[in-house]
Formats: structure tokens, sequence, C-alpha cells
């Protein structure tokens, strides 16, 4: 397979993204929350405060000169009216406490309200918001919006990642798939022109060779100079027959594979059978010549690495797709280069291979039809 | 972002007003006067004020009489030294006694002062229960404020009574009045309303409702017969004695004590 590197600097950049993004709506939503609900927390308490400030007002009108001492009654008053709930500080006009309401230790925000009478300031309140209950409710909604950002992070983050690693092996295959072909096309063009250039050259110098070989030409030397253009044509023929499986443009897949198994058996010795339906489908070209090249690397195998005595070839048509089944009685596949070389032309096809343990030969190949995986 | 998040960190924080100062620890002393200043108790206003006026005639005195601040403002304001005599109507607490001299002037009387328009004279104690769960129709009940002297006064002879009372006020049943002059204010202004008042502050048209029978007096008061009562009396500081006492003197007087009597109260024979 062609290594195509997108998922990982994909990741890359994108991880930073979604942390930053995660991190800004865990914090904003609840940060936005609480600056709100404190704005409402301290205008509420101004409101009362300015409640408390008219009561103040009306008592100090009643009572300019000791009003302050008439807390008790001041403090029975607001608590009837609802107003002592909350933090409650007041101070005179010269800061001295007037025993009003209670204060706290715990966060408050405080409003501070004047107390006026006809214009003059006699005294000034504080009430205090409790912010205690506040902050549990941000943390509450922090730990909800952290929660929600990380499973929103993770989907954002894993779904495009994973959609760019599918990307990432289709690209790989369809270039696999590539190379596979342009090597096929490239060593077709070459065998053509072999046939066509050396291989027409030779055939007509040994027809010559005949031809002067019948006016008297000596036949000792006629016959060595055919040996040696013999031996030339025969060169061409496996160079040829190496570069383009040949039989395919002639004899489809089925004869291909028949005429392959039939000479590979008798130059072996090993016992080959090819199980096939009688036809094929019409293959695309470059499916054609992958499983004939994976049976021949298949056989490659047998007779150079496994040793082994029988082997069989069974070619079966599914819906979709193909099924190549190849087994012998030898070692398996101890030769990486075969076994790489069938898993290119398998994933260059788009297919699936099911390959077998550790010194077992059975290898199932699936290759799809019409373009969709196996 | 950093920046961003520092500021709307910094808003938050700031949202509100600074906190209070801490607060001065002087204390609230009027500046000299040529008067003597008397605050606390409302149901001490009439016999303090008609005091103040007599000596003002006799004497040349000069006695000037707060509105009320309640006796524990009374008291509070005497430690203080912002007044000169602190008018009473209840026990003072250990902690509010130390440093202060008492001396009590009269027994008050705790009625249930009604306005013209209400159609009763006399209530037994089961009607008063009554009256203040709000089960009489056509009655409106004026509370006082729990602080208030007059409340502990006719609770003690009505038990059950404070209760009914505590219900009636934070179920908003009925209205609270913090001063004897709101009280006034208000009985004379709503209609058939009764109120827990002084004996010695009722003026016409208000009335003072019979309780089981017994209509309250000073004559009551002393032969016991009515129940619902408080004692009256001033506190001061000892330094204060000299400033205090011409007052003083004047009020367990006979002819001070003869004035307490003609308004309602009933004069202690010596002062405590």
């Amino acid at each position: 397979m062609i290594p195509v590197a997108l998922t990982r600097p994909f990741a890359r950049r994108l991880l930073p993204l979604v942390l930053v993004a995660g991190s800004l709506f865990a914090m904003v939503v609840p940060l936005a929350h609480h600056l709100d609900a404190r704005s409402r927390l301290v205008l509420s308490a101004r409101e009362r405060g300015q409640r408390v400030a008219r009561i103040l007002a009306e008592a100090v009108r009643d009572r300019p000169l000791l009003w302050r001492y008439d807390a008790a009654k001041l403090g029975g008053r607001l608590q009837l009216e609802g107003l002592l709930g909350a933090p409650l500080v007041v101070r005179d006009h010269d800061n001295r406490p007037v025993p009003l309401g209670e204060t706290t230790r715990s966060p408050v925000a405080w409003a501070r309200v004047p107390v006026e009478v006809e214009g003059v300031s006699v005294a000034t309140i504080w009430v205090g918001a409790l912010l205690t209950p506040l902050w549990h409710e941000s943390l509450r909604l922090f730990g909800g919006c952290l929660l929600l950002a990380l499973v929103l992070g993770a989907s954002l983050f894993l779904f495009p990642v994973r959609t760019v690693a599918r990307a990432e092996e289709r690209i790989a295959a369809l270039l696999a798939e590539r190379r596979v072909a342009l090597q096929d096309e490239e060593r077709r063009r070459i065998a053509r022109e072999l046939h066509d250039g050396a291989g027409q050259a030779l055939t007509a110098a040994r027809l010559q060779l005949l031809a002067l070989r019948k006016k008297g030409l000596a036949a000792e030397d006629a016959a060595r100079i055919e040996h040696h253009l013999d031996e030339a044509l025969e060169e061409v023929r496996r160079s040829t027959s190496a570069l383009l499986p040949a039989p395919l443009a002639t004899l489809g897949l089925l004869g291909a594979l028949r005429k392959h198994v039939a000479s590979y058996a008798r130059a072996t010795g090993v016992d080959i059978s090819l199980e096939a339906p009688a036809q094929l489908p019409e293959l695309p070209p470059p499916v054609a010549a992958g499983l004939y090249r994976i049976v021949q690397e298949a056989l490659h195998n047998t007779a150079r690495h496994a040793g082994a005595g029988r082997a069989s070839v069974r070619v079966t048509e599914l819906p979709g797709s193909l099924s190549l089944e190849f087994d012998d009685d030898g070692r398996g596949f101890p030769d990486q280069a075969s076994s790489q070389s069938i898993r290119e032309r398998v994933a260059g096809l788009g297919g699936a291979v099911d390959w077998p343990e550790p010194g077992r030969s059975l290898l199932t190949v699936r290759i799809p039809l019409g373009g969709g995986p196996a | 972002m950093r920046c961003t998040l520092a500021l709307l960190l910094l808003s938050a924080a700031c949202a509100g007003d600074p906190p209070p100062p801490p607060p001065s620890s002087a204390t609230a002393v009027l500046a000299p006067r040529p008067e003597v200043l008397a605050a606390g108790t409302g149901a001490m206003t009439p016999l303090a004020s008609a005091l103040a006026r007599d000596a003002s005639c006799g004497t040349g005195l000069r006695v000037r009489v707060e509105p009320s601040i309640g006796s524990g403002g009374g008291i509070a304001a005497t430690r203080d030294g912002a007044v000169d005599l602190g008018l009473v109507s209840r026990d003072l607490r250990p902690e509010e006694a130390a440093g202060l001299e008492r001396v009590d002037l009269a027994r008050d009387a705790v009625v249930l002062a009604a306005a013209a328009d209400v159609p009763l004279d006399d209530l037994s104690s089961d009607d008063l229960h009554r009256l203040y769960r709000g089960e009489l129709r056509g009655l409106t009940v004026l509370l006082r404020d729990e602080a208030e002297s007059a409340n502990a006064a006719l609770e003690a002879v009505h038990p059950g009574l404070a209760d009914e009372r505590r219900r009636s006020a934070t179920g908003g049943r009925f209205r609270v009045l913090d001063h004897d002059d709101a009280m006034a204010l208000a009985l004379a202004t709503t209609p058939r309303a009764v109120g827990v008042f002084s004996f010695a502050a009722i003026r016409p048209p208000l009335r003072a409702l019979r309780l089981d029978g017994v209509a309250p007096s000073a004559d009551a008061v002393d032969h016991g017969t009515w129940r619902a009562v408080r004692t009256l009396g001033v506190v001061f500081r000892p330094e204060r004695r000299d400033r205090v006492l011409p007052f003083l003197a004047l009020a367990t007087s006979e002819r001070g004590r003869a004035l307490i009597r003609s308004l309602g109260y009933l004069p202690l024979e010596h002062g405590r």
C-alpha cells in the first residue's frame, strides 16, 4: 500500500482548535451566567436597600435626634416587611454602626444606598447579596458545560478524523490500483515493443537464414546461427510473457489460468487442480491481470518455497464480487516478497484477502466487481 | 483571549459596590444642652411630658421629652450619654443594667383601646383570644411590635395570646405598629379598630374596653383587679444624677405623684 499521510497532520491541527473551542464553551457560558445573575442579585439588593432607606428616612424625620436608638422597633418593622433576609449594614452619617440586621462572613456582593432627608445625608445602607448559592450554581453549570464540551469536542474531533482516515485509506487504495494499472500498461507497452520490434526482426532473420541454408550455406554454420537466433527468440518470448500475461488477451482469464496451470504443472511436477465456472463476466483488464498474477505468484511460492506436491485453485463468482481460493499442502508463504506482492495486488484492486495462519497455505481473495469494496 | 478572560473575571469581581468600611467606635455624645433630655418608651411620654411641663412652670427646670424610641432605645441612648434620662416600661436585662441607676415612678394599666365605632364595651377572655385569631367579625385588631412591653403585660395574664398575636402578625392578618403615637393615629383612623394601648394615653374619642367585666383604672391597678400592668421608671448614669435629680425630686414628690395619678397612672409610694 502506498503510504498517504493525511490523518495524523489533520488530527494534530484539529486537536488544538477543538480544545480551545471546548474550553471557551465550558468557561464562557457559566461565566456569562454568573455575571448576569450577580448583576441581578446586586440590582435586587439595591431595590431592597432603597425600601429600607425609605423606612429609615421616615424614622429620621420622626426622630431626628435619636432615630438610631429606635433600631429595635425599626428592625421589627423591617422584619415584617421581609427586608431582613439578607446581610444588612447601616451606618449613621458619622459611620457609627446602627444595630439593624445582620452581616455575614460569607462572600457577599454589596449594594450601597444613601439615606437622605431633605437633601441631607443622614445614613448609609449596605445591602448584601449572598454569593455562595450563586457560586454553587455557577460551578454546577460549569460542570455541565464541561461535560457537554467534552462530548461535543470528542465528536468534533473524532468524526472528521475518522472521515479523513477513511478517505486516506481510499486514496491509498486508489493509488495502489493506479500503480498496478500503470505497471501493467507499461509492461504491455514494453512487451508489444519487444514482440513487434526485436521479435519480428529475429523471426525475419531466422527465415532468411533458412533460405540461405537451402541455397548452400554450410549446414553446420547455419545450425549454429539458427541456434543462437532460437535462443534470442525464446528470451524475447520469456521477457514478454513475464511483462504481460499474453494469454489473457487471447484466451481470457479462465483460458489463461488453465494454460498456465497446465504448463506450470508440467514444468514443476506439482499436481495442480483448477475449478472455475464455465464462464465469467467480462472483467476489467486490471482485475483480470491482477487475478492472473496472484495465481502466478501463489503457484510460484508453491513450487519455490512451500515444497508442496499438490495445489488447488478455485474461482467462484459471488454476488458483486469474485472469489479466488488457493491452497496447497506445503509450508505456507515463507517468502515475504510473495506475500507482499499478493497483498499489494489485492489492495490495488480494492479487494480483501483472508491470509492463512503461519505454516498454512489456504488463501482467500475477494475482488469487488463494479467498484465497491469486497 | 487571556485579556478577555481577565476582563470578564475582573468585571465579575467588581459587580456591586465596595463593602462597608470599618465602623467608627465613637459613641453618640450629643452636644451639651441646657435642658434635660429624656427619651424611651412611649408609654411614659404622657407622664414625662406632664412632669416636664409642671417642672418648667414651677421650678424653671427645662426637660425635653423626645418621641418614643422604646425602652431598649432609651436604655442604649442613656448608656451612650445621648440622653440624660431613659424612660423604661420593662425590666432591664443584666447587660443593660450595668452602670445605670433606675427609679420606678408609676404603674400603667395595659388596656384594649377601641375607636368610637366599635360596638363593644366589654370583652371576655375568650373574646380576646377570638379577637386575636381574627374570629370576631367586623373588628380590626391593631397589634404592637414584638419588643413592646404592653404585649408582655397583657400576654402574661392571658396565656396563649402571644402565639396568636405572632401568628396574626406574621400571617399579615392585622397591621403591626411600632410606636404609641402610630397606634393612637391608627386607632383614630381605622374603622372598628381595637388595639393594645396604655390606659393613661387614651384620649377621646378612644375608650378602654372592660375585660371580663373589669374596667381599667388606676384604682383597679391598685386593688389588683386589673392585672395587665407594667411598671414605668427612668434610668440614668450615676454621673448625671445631679443633672436629673430635680426632675426625679418632682416626680417622687406629693405634687408629682398627684400629677401622675391625674393622668391615669398609679404612682408608686417610693422610688425603687
